[in-house]
């Protein structure tokens, strides 16, 4: 109702023009713009192309400032002569000059008549453009599951799925702002990739692989991730709740496996307790299967907690038997909580005393003293 | 002066040894101008010479070079069986070259430790007695040298001759296996190798000093060299039988030995040196061999079948050793201290 008088005082202003004209101003109203397609109907997206055409009735040539107004501001819009863009043109006498008039609708548009004008010089030419729907720019980033839980060493595998709601195609970067150490992966087509194209009001599922850090502590974590272009963009958060797991390594600080111990004596060895898991690793008693007769201390004897990612020092007192041979023992060191254990098989190469070499070397060096004194009591006789 | 030493010269010409005093006696007119030569190491040189060129050490030496050949021979077409049946990691190939045998041949140390103590007989059972049969001691003594000389000079000639001998057979066999096999001893072996033939030297000079003792203790060479050759006879053959035969009326029939038992029973047939040096070539020639007495269970709870280091091997079989050793300057010491004290004079 609103626009009724508008579009009848657009119809009697093109009257009055006409009758202007007609009543012998033809004088100062020698230039005419004419097109086809005075009214066009368009959805929001869509361009139209107008060929407009400008004629001189008058003898002279006719120089014609050109100029559209009515146009909103987001629209955008060329006028071309040809090839190229003109502000201006000239129009000889009792003849036309076609122009190009190339208009974008853009997405973002309320339903509704929009008019703007065609100014040539003196001349007028209105232009109706109907958008005949309410324009739509709307992404849509979304998935049915976007909570998932696991250990921390599964992969979790979100599917998801991206409608372009616009009335055009769209290509979107895929971006990730996942926390430090995440890795996130978006299979647009099974395939790894970073952008998408989806044509207008399409859909495609996006299959989205997250992986935990290495040493992921237990916890919930968010992990957005998005769709973007210049256009339109959409968001859309996903979870993942890390649940505890116990996992540790026992080993030594360089890795070594062996060490060397003398029968009947002490050896100490350092042991690291490793947490690989992601939750808090407590009260890890330490324990050895040794050879009979041998005693394994260890300092502490019980770790009170050990962190995901860290780890802690432990000394072991192997202590070999007295009577053990020579040669090489295998003693398992385990590391164990209820839940978890680790075990290293620690190779100890068992030395024998040398006290009783020494004796050995004395009772020879006796022996051989008593020669001598024979040497020098009875020598030089 | 000169005409004295002229007239010495003359005098002991006839006998093996004098020579060798009389040319000390030529240097020693010499030795303001030349330096002084020790007297002691023309006499073993004297010897040394006398050993080489006498009949019976080259019987012995061509019996032993035969059997160690033989031996060799025997383990290098039983090598490649033995390595293959052995363990793919045995690193110790090359000592299989001085244990293998078919069966059949025992291997070289087994009649070393046979064919050692009659070379170590043959070359002393007559050292000093012969000197007096013949009659030559009191010429030697009489020159102006240290009475001991004679007796340690001889000792140690035969020693040298007898670690030549072994140094020179070991090198023998290592060449011609590495020749024959390809495969080069690794340090650890050679050491090994090294550790067996200073063994042998060490066992077949207890046998010297103790034929050396023997030929002091009885007037007679045949005397001294029987009573040597049964004394051998006895440890070798005649003691284990002994000890078995004692054990078996002591441990009634059908009952087993208590782990002390075994130990006691091994004690009491260390005591032969022949034990002492199949201990010895058994634990240096086998690196996998941890202990040398029965072991307990407890004892084998989580050891792992590997190799001894040499140095471990050979603080295993140092006792052994060490009795050896002591062994052989015990007798050069009552050797020594008998000949000292033997009057010369009622002999001459």
């Amino acid at each position: 109702m609103k626009k009724k008088p508008f579009f009848i005082k657009v119809l009697m202003f093109s009257a009055l023009m006409f009758m202007l004209g007609v009543l012998g101003l033809k004088a100062a109203n020698q230039v005419e713009i004419y097109t086809s397609n005075t009214k066009v109907s368009l959805s929001p997206g869509e361009t139209v192309t107008y060929n407009l055409e400008v004629f001189n009735h008058g003898a002279e040539v006719q120089f014609c400032d050109l100029a559209i107004s009515g146009i909103p501001r987001s629209w955008s819009y060329s006028l071309k002569s040809g090839s190229y863009d003109v502000k201006q043109i000239a129009v000889k006498a009792n003849s036309n000059q076609a122009l190009k008039l190339k208009l974008n609708v853009p997405l973002k548009v309320n339903k509704g008549n929009y008019t703007l004008y065609v100014k040539a010089g003196e001349a007028k030419l209105p232009l109706v453009i109907n958008v005949s729907k309410q324009g739509n720019f709307k992404t849509e980033f979304s998935s049915k599951q976007k909570n998932m839980q696991g250990h921390s060493k599964s992969d979790f595998s979100f599917n998801t799925s991206i409608v372009n709601a616009t009335g055009d195609d769209q290509t979107y970067s895929l971006m990730s702002n996942a926390p430090r150490g995440w890795t996130v992966v978006f299979k647009p087509n099974h395939k790894q990739a970073t952008s998408v194209e989806i044509e207008a009001n399409g859909k495609k599922d996006v299959v989205i692989d997250v992986t935990p850090p290495h040493n992921v502590k237990e916890g919930t974590y968010k992990i957005p991730v998005s769709a973007v272009n210049k256009n339109t963009s959409s968001e859309l958060d996903l979870e993942v709740v890390i649940t505890g797991t116990y996992e540790m390594e026992l080993t030594t600080p360089q890795g070594l496996a062996s060490t060397k111990i003398a029968a009947g004596g002490k050896q100490m060895v350092e042991f690291v307790v490793k947490n690989t898991g992601s939750a808090d690793l407590k009260n890890v008693k330490l324990d050895a299967s040794k050879p009979k007769g041998w005693q394994v201390r260890f300092e502490p004897k019980e770790i009170e907690s050990i962190p995901p990612g860290e780890y802690s020092k432990v000394d072991a007192i192997i202590e070999a038997s007295d009577n053990s041979v020579a040669g090489d023992y295998i003693t398992n060191i385990t590391a164990k909580i209820p839940e978890v254990s680790s075990k290293m098989s620690m190779r100890v190469a068992v030395k024998t005393s040398l006290l009783w070499a020494w004796m050995g070397v004395f009772i020879i060096i006796l022996s051989l003293g008593g020669v001598i004194l024979l040497f020098v009591k009875f020598g030089r006789r | 002066m000169k005409f004295t030493i002229n007239t010495l010269k003359e005098e002991i010409i006839m006998s093996h040894n004098s020579q060798a005093i009389s040319t000390f006696m030529g240097s020693s007119v010499l030795s303001h101008s030349k330096g002084e030569v020790n007297p002691f190491w023309i006499i073993v040189k004297k010897e040394i010479a006398d050993h080489i060129r006498s009949w019976r050490f080259g019987i012995l030496v061509i019996i032993i070079g035969l059997t160690c050949l033989g031996s060799l021979y025997v383990s290098l077409q039983n090598i490649a069986d033995a390595l293959q049946k052995s363990k793919v990691d045995d690193a110790f190939a090359f000592l299989k070259l001085y244990t293998v045998s078919d069966g059949k041949m025992p291997p070289y140390f087994v009649f070393l430790s046979f064919l050692g103590p009659l070379l170590g007989i043959s070359l002393g059972f007559d050292a000093i007695n012969s000197e007096y049969s013949r009659g030559t001691i009191s010429r030697i003594l009489s020159q102006p040298i240290p009475r001991d000389f004679l007796i340690t000079a001889k000792f140690t000639a035969s020693l040298i001759i007898i670690s030549m001998m072994f140094l020179l057979l070991s090198f023998l066999v290592m060449g011609i296996g590495i020749i024959s096999i390809g495969i080069a001893p690794t340090v650890e072996e050679f050491t090994r190798v090294l550790l067996f033939t200073i063994a042998s030297i060490v066992y077949v000079s207890f046998w010297l000093s103790l034929s050396i003792l023997l030929s002091i203790k009885f007037e007679q060479a045949s005397t001294s060299a029987l009573s040597g050759i049964s004394i051998w006879l006895f440890f070798t053959v005649f003691y284990s039988i002994l000890v078995n035969v004692v054990f078996s009326i002591i441990i009634p029939a059908g009952r087993k030995l208590s782990i002390s038992g075994i130990q006691t029973k091994l004690a009491i047939l260390r005591i032969t040196p022949n034990q002492l040096f199949t201990d010895i070539t058994n634990v240096l020639l086998s690196p996998q061999v941890r202990s040398l007495g029965p072991l307990s269970m407890e004892q084998m709870e989580g050891a792992i079948p590997t190799p001894l280091p040499v140095f471990q091997s050979l603080l295993l079989v140092w006792p052994q050793f060490v009795g050896l050793i002591a062994g052989t300057i015990l007798c050069f010491f009552f050797s020594y201290l008998l000949f000292m004290r033997k009057d010369v004079k009622t002999l001459m």
